[in-house]
C-alpha cells in the first residue's frame, strides 16, 4: 500500500512538473535569442498580424487569447490618411505581448496593461496563481478607459490632430471618436470568454480535457524577467542585402606568353592586337551577347539573329585583315608587336556545300540576295585552329553556304568552334568512337571492304570517310538530302526516326513495268545500303579480325520480288511490294563500367508497300528506323563469403571425460551455422555502394 | 458472503535435463525458432525496416537579392532583362533603363521569426514601340530547415507567364513547394551543405553563360524548391509600364528523410516483438505438453516435494 501511495504520489508531482515546465517553455520561447539574416524587412501590418492570433487557447499553453482581445482595442483601427502603418522590427509583436503576459516586465508602463484589463473584461473573471494561492473574483467595469496620452498607438500620424478612424489618438475628442466607431471595433467573434471557466463552457465537450489547463493569469517570479537581447552591429555582414555581381575582372590585356588553356585568342591587325570573339545566347536563343573565344575550349553556338546581324559578315572582315598570332618562348621578351616577333597565322577561308568544299572565293561565293531569295548565305561557320609544335599553325574558318529564302524575320545560325592538336586537317584523320568499346553520341562504325576490314579502316582516310559511318538523309523542306554531315549519322545510343521524300533524280519511264525495280534500286543506292556492310562491333576496330566484323544483312532489300504494272487509264504505274521503311536494329551489351558498349547483332528489316506513281514526279516517302537495344543483364550484388571462425576450443571443453572427442567440428559448425543465419537475417540492411 | 478471486499465482515446476540430450537440444530449437520465427514473419510481411519517414516544418526561407527578370518583347531579340548578375549582362544600359523599382517585402504573419510570404514586386518601363509578350522570374532564395533534419542550400523560385494581349500588370500568388527526388540523408548536428551555394557563382560564368544552363543544373539536383501557382492575374492593356507583383506564400513542408539505425530499430522493435510474445506463448504450449507427457526424458522438479 505504501508503494502505491509513494507511486501516485510521484505520478502527481510529475504531472505538476509537467504542467510548470511546459508553461515555463511556452513563456521562454519568447526569449529566445533568433538571429535570423532578415533584413530589409518590414513591417508587418497589424491587421494582418492580429488574423493570425489564435482565438482559442490551449492547454498546458499561456492564454493567447487575452491579446485579441485587448490588442485590438489599441491599434487595429485604421487611419484613411495614411493606407498603412506598420511596425518597425518584428520584436515589437513580441514586446508588446510580452507586457500583456508579464506583470513584471520594468520595460513597458505597467498600468497600461493593468487598464487593459479592467477596461476589456466584462465579466466575472477567475485568475489563477501559480506560484501563489490566490483566488479573487473582479467585477469589470463597462466602459472603456479614457487614453491619457498617445504612447503606443500605432495610428496616430498627425501632430496634434486627429487621425481619422485611429481611436487610440489622444488628439481625438469623444465625439471625433464617436464617428469613429470605435466602440465597434472589438471583434466579437466566437465566444467572449475572458476566463477559463466561461472559455470552457462555451466550448464543446471534445475539447475539455485540452483546456483543462488553461491559464489566464499568473504572477511569476522576479527571475524570470524577459531578457531583450541587444542588436549587434558586427552581425549586418550576415544579412541579405542589395547586391550587384560582376563578372571577374579577367585581364583583357594582351600578355607576351605563349598560350595557356583558357585564353583569349589574339588577333593582329596593323600592329594592334584585339581577342576574337563570337555571339552567343544567354537569355534566351538569339545571340544578345558575345564572349570570348577561349584557348582549348571548344564550343558550339547556336542562335537566332535578324539578316543584318548574320556572324558571316563580321568573319569575313575578320579574316581579311587580321592574322592570329602566337607568343614564341624564343620572343618572350621583345617588345615589337609584329610578325617577326610574334607567329602569325593566316586565315584559311573554305566555303562548303553540302558536299565538298573549296577555297572561299569571294567572285563566286559573295552572297547576294534579289527580292526575298538570297544565295551564298552563311549561317552555320567552323573555327578551327590547328595547335602544334607551341604555337597555332593554322587558322581555318569553314563557311557553309547555302541558298535560301529570307522571308522569315529570323535565322538559326551555327558557330563552332575546335581545336586541333595537329597540323593535319581533321578531314585527314580517322575518328574513332570510343576505345574499346562505343561511347553514347558516337557514330557508328561500318565498312564496305570485302576483306581486311581493319586495315581498310585505318588506310585511305580522305577518300573512304563517307563510308566509314553510315550517314542518313537529311530533310530539307520535306525532301531528302544526301551528304556527309555529322548530324545525319548513325550514332551509338541514339534511337531515331527519319523520314522524308526521295525524289528520283534520273528519268524514270513510268510507263514501263520494269521501273518499279528501277525506283527501289535507286533508293536503296542512295542509301549506301548496296552490296556487304559490315558494322565494326567496337567504336575502335583495331583488334578486330574480319569475322569480328558484323555483318549487317541487306538481302533483306531484295528487289526482286518488287513488281509493277501501268494502268494506261489513269496512267500511273502502280508498284508492288517497294521497300520503304528500312528499320537498323543493333543489340549491345555493356562490356565494362565505363558505359563502353559492344554490338553483338546487327540487322536491317524492310516494310514494303504498294505505291503507285505518276509521270509527273516521281517520289518516294521514306522511312529510316534506327533502335539501339541493349540487352546487359543488371548487375547483381555477389555478397562476400562469410569469415570463417576457426576458433580452437580444448578438446576436453564440451566432453570433459571423453578421451576422443571429435567436437571442433561440431562447434565450427554450430558457429557457422548462427552467423549464416545472422547474416540472413540482416542481409536486408546491409547495403553495398 | 461471496468471495472474490483477488489474486492469483502460479506454481512453478521445473524439468531439468543434461546439456546433450533430447530435451536440451528440443528447448534449445524452440529457443531459436522463437527468436527467429518472428524475425522473418516480420520481415516477410514487408515494413520491419522503415526506409522512409517524413516530418513537416515551415521553412526558414529568405532572399538573396539575387534576381533575374527576363520579359520578351514581341521582338525577341530584344527582352528586357532586370538583373544585377553580371552574367547575364546587366552592364546593358538600355535595358536596366527599363527596371524602373524593385520592392521586396519578407512578412512574418505569425510573429514566430520565419517568414511567412515573400512579395517582390517590379515596375518596367515598357518602350513605346515595344510589348512585352512573357515573362520569366528567377529569385534566389536561402532554405533552411532547423529541426530534425538540418539543411541550407540556395534554391529557385522560377516564375513564367505568357501573355496573348501585352499587359499592364501581373498579379501572381503562389507556394514555394520543397520538392525531392531522394530522401534526405538525415543526420543529427549535422547540417546539409550540399547545394548551399549560389547558383550565380563566378565560378561558373566560363561554362555556363546562358540560363538554361542554369535551370538544367538547377533541375539535376536531388533538392529543389518550386513554384505552385495557387492564382494569377493579369491585367491588359498595352501602356508604357508594367508592374509585376508576386505574392509567394512559405507554408509548412513535408520532407522526407532516411531514418537513423536507430530510428528503424525503434520502429522494428515492436513488430518483432509482437510477434515474439505470441510464438512465446505457442511454444510454451507445446512444451507444456511435452514435458507434461513425458515425450521427452527430464527430471521434474516440484517445489513442494522433497528428495527421497
Amino acid at each position: 500500500m505504501r508503494i502505491i501511495t509513494y507511486f501516485a504520489f510521484t505520478l502527481l508531482s510529475v504531472l505538476i512538473q509537467f504542467c510548470v515546465m511546459d508553461y515555463i517553455q511556452g513563456k521562454t520561447q519568447l526569449d529566445s535569442k533568433h538571429i535570423d539574416p532578415d533584413v530589409s524587412t518590414p513591417n508587418k501590418q497589424t491587421k494582418e498580424k492580429l488574423q493570425y492570433i489564435p482565438d482559442k487557447p490551449h492547454a498546458l499553453y499561456y492564454r493567447t487569447a487575452e491579446p485579441y482581445n485587448v490588442l485590438p482595442k489599441k491599434i487595429i483601427f485604421y487611419n484613411d490618411s495614411i493606407p498603412d502603418f506598420t511596425f518597425t522590427t518584428t520584436d515589437n509583436l513580441n514586446t508588446i505581448l510580452d507586457v500583456f503576459y508579464d506583470e513584471n516586465s520594468s520595460i513597458y508602463n505597467i498600468s497600461t496593461t493593468e487598464t487593459f484589463f479592467t477596461s476589456t473584461e466584462s465579466e466575472i473573471v477567475t485568475e489563477l496563481t501559480i506560484f501563489e494561492i490566490k483566488n479573487q473574483t473582479t467585477n469589470k467595469p463597462n466602459d472603456y478607459a479614457k487614453e491619457s496620452s498617445n504612447k503606443n498607438c500605432l495610428c496616430n500620424f498627425l501632430y496634434k490632430v486627429c487621425d481619422v478612424n485611429c481611436c487610440c489618438d489622444g488628439d481625438c475628442s469623444e465625439e471625433e471618436k464617436q464617428l469613429f466607431n470605435c466602440s465597434k471595433v472589438v471583434p466579437q467573434n466566437g465566444p467572449n470568454s475572458k476566463s477559463c471557466s466561461l472559455y470552457l463552457f462555451h466550448n464543446y465537450f471534445g475539447k475539455f480535457i485540452d483546456n483543462l489547463f488553461c491559464v489566464v493569469q499568473t504572477n511569476l517570479p522576479e527571475k524570470r524577467k524577459v531578457a531583450q537581447y541587444k542588436p549587434q552591429l558586427q552581425e549586418v555582414g550576415q544579412y541579405f542585402k542589395w547586391i550587384s555581381i560582376n563578372i571577374p575582372n579577367i585581364s583583357r590585356d594582351f600578355q607576351r606568353k605563349p598560350y595557356a588553356k583558357g585564353d583569349y585568342l589574339w588577333i593582329l591587325k596593323n600592329g594592334d592586337i584585339f581577342h576574337l570573339d563570337l555571339p552567343y545566347a544567354n537569355i534566351n536563343n538569339f545571340c544578345t551577347n558575345r564572349k570570348p573565344i577561349r584557348f582549348l575550349n571548344n564550343e558550339k553556338i547556336k542562335c537566332n539573329v535578324k539578316l543584318s546581324d548574320i556572324e558571316m559578315f563580321n568573319v569575313k572582315r575578320i579574316s581579311e585583315v587580321t592574322s592570329i598570332i602566337s607568343v614564341l618562348n624564343s620572343t618572350m621578351n621583345s617588345t615589337i608587336l609584329n610578325c617577326s616577333t610574334l607567329h602569325c597565322a593566316n586565315w584559311t577561308v573554305l566555303a562548303c556545300n553540302e558536299q565538298s568544299c573549296s577555297l572561299y572565293d569571294e567572285h563566286v561565293h559573295e552572297p547576294k540576295c534579289v527580292e526575298n531569295f538570297c544565295t551564298n548565305l552563311v549561317l552555320e561557320l567552323d573555327y578551327i585552329f590547328n595547335y602544334y609544335d607551341s604555337k597555332i599553325t593554322n587558322s581555318t574558318l569553314k563557311f557553309y553556304v547555302q541558298n535560301m529564302s529570307i522571308v522569315l524575320p529570323f535565322f538559326t545560325q551555327i558557330v563552332n568552334v575546335k581545336f586541333v592538336m595537329s597540323n593535319r586537317s581533321l578531314d585527314n584523320v580517322t575518328r574513332l568512337s570510343g576505345t574499346p568499346g562505343y561511347v553514347d553520341g558516337r557514330p557508328l562504325l561500318v565498312s564496305y571492304a570485302e576483306g581486311n576490314r581493319t586495315d581498310d579502316f585505318y588506310d585511305d582516310p580522305i577518300e573512304a570517310k563517307a563510308f566509314k559511318s553510315f550517314s542518313l538523309p537529311g530533310n530539307v523542306q520535306g525532301k531528302c538530302v544526301y551528304n556527309n554531315k555529322t548530324d545525319n549519322q548513325i550514332v551509338f545510343g541514339y534511337n531515331k526516326r527519319l523520314k522524308c521524300r526521295h525524289e528520283h533524280k534520273y528519268f524514270i519511264d513510268v510507263t514501263d513495268a520494269k521501273s518499279c525495280r528501277y525506283i527501289q534500286n535507286n533508293l536503296t543506292k542512295a542509301l549506301n545500303l548496296v552490296g556487304k556492310i559490315f558494322v565494326s562491333p567496337l567504336g575502335n576496330p583495331e583488334s578486330l579480325k574480319d569475322e569480328d566484323w558484323i555483318n549487317l544483312n541487306t538481302n533483306t532489300i531484295d528487289s526482286s520480288i518488287v513488281y509493277g504494272e501501268y494502268d494506261k487509264k489513269t496512267k500511273k504505274l502502280q508498284c508492288y511490294n517497294l521497300a520503304t521503311r528500312f528499320f537498323f536494329q543493333f543489340t549491345c551489351i555493356t562490356i565494362n563500367e565505363e558505359r563502353s558498349n559492344r554490338i553483338i547483332y546487327a540487322s536491317i528489316e524492310v516494310t514494303r508497300k504498294n505505291i503507285s506513281f505518276i509521270e509527273d514526279s516521281v517520289s518516294t516517302l521514306v522511312t529510316l528506323d534506327v533502335s539501339f537495344i541493349d540487352v546487359t543483364k543488371p548487375a547483381a550484388f555477389e555478397y562476400a563469403h562469410g569469415p570463417r571462425l576457426n576458433i580452437h576450443l580444448p578438446e576436453n571443453f564440451f566432453y570433459p571425460y571423453r578421451s576422443k572427442a571429435s567436437s571442433l567440428h561440431c562447434v565450427n559448425i554450430s558457429i557457422d551455422l548462427l552467423f549464416y543465419l545472422c547474416f540472413l537475417c540482416f542481409t536486408n540492411k546491409i547495403t553495398f555502394h | 458472503m461471496s468471495l472474490y478471486k483477488l489474486f492469483s499465482s502460479n506454481v512453478e515446476i521445473q524439468y531439468k535435463s543434461t546439456f546433450l540430450s533430447k530435451a536440451m537440444f528440443f528447448t534449445l530449437f524452440t529457443s531459436i525458432l522463437n527468436i527467429i520465427l518472428p524475425f522473418i514473419i516480420a520481415q516477410k510481411s514487408r515494413g520491419l525496416w522503415v526506409k522512409y519517414h517524413s516530418f513537416y516544418e515551415q521553412p526558414t526561407v529568405h532572399f538573396t537579392y539575387e534576381y533575374v527578370l527576363i520579359a520578351e518583347t514581341e521582338d525577341p531579340s530584344k527582352p528586357i532583362l532586370c538583373t544585377e548578375i553580371g552574367l547575364f549582362g546587366n552592364d546593358n544600359e538600355e535595358s536596366s533603363e527599363s527596371c524602373a523599382e524593385m520592392q521586396v517585402q519578407e512578412n512574418d504573419f505569425t510573429g514566430d521569426g520565419k517568414k511567412d510570404e515573400l512579395y517582390i514586386k517590379f515596375h518596367l518601363n515598357i518602350p513605346p514601340d515595344r510589348t512585352v509578350s512573357s515573362i520569366l522570374l528567377i529569385l534566389s532564395l536561402d532554405f533552411q530547415l532547423k529541426t530534425i533534419c538540418p539543411l541550407q542550400m540556395q534554391s529557385l523560385a522560377l516564375i513564367t507567364k505568357e501573355f496573348v494581349i501585352p499587359p499592364s500588370e501581373l498579379i501572381f500568388h503562389g507556394d514555394l513547394n520543397f520538392y525531392q527526388t531522394t530522401h534526405l540523408p538525415c543526420e543529427w548536428f549535422n547540417q546539409d551543405t550540399k547545394y548551399n551555394r549560389s547558383l550565380f557563382e563566378i565560378e561558373k560564368w566560363e561554362s555556363y553563360m546562358s540560363i538554361d544552363h542554369y535551370l538544367s543544373d538547377y533541375f539535376h539536383r536531388e533538392v529543389t524548391t518550386e513554384v505552385r501557382t495557387i492564382n494569377s492575374r493579369t491585367y491588359n492593356g498595352q501602356t508604357d509600364s508594367m508592374t509585376v507583383q508576386v505574392h509567394l506564400r512559405i507554408p509548412e513542408m513535408q520532407i522526407r528523410y532516411t531514418p537513423s539505425i536507430l530510428e528503424e530499430f525503434k520502429w522494428a522493435w515492436p513488430q518483432y516483438l509482437s510477434f515474439v510474445v505470441i510464438f512465446h506463448w505457442f511454444f510454451n504450449k507445446v512444451k507444456e505438453f511435452i514435458f507434461t507427457n513425458r515425450l521427452l526424458m527430464s527430471w521434474k522438479v516440484q517445489s513442494w516435494k522433497t528428495f527421497e
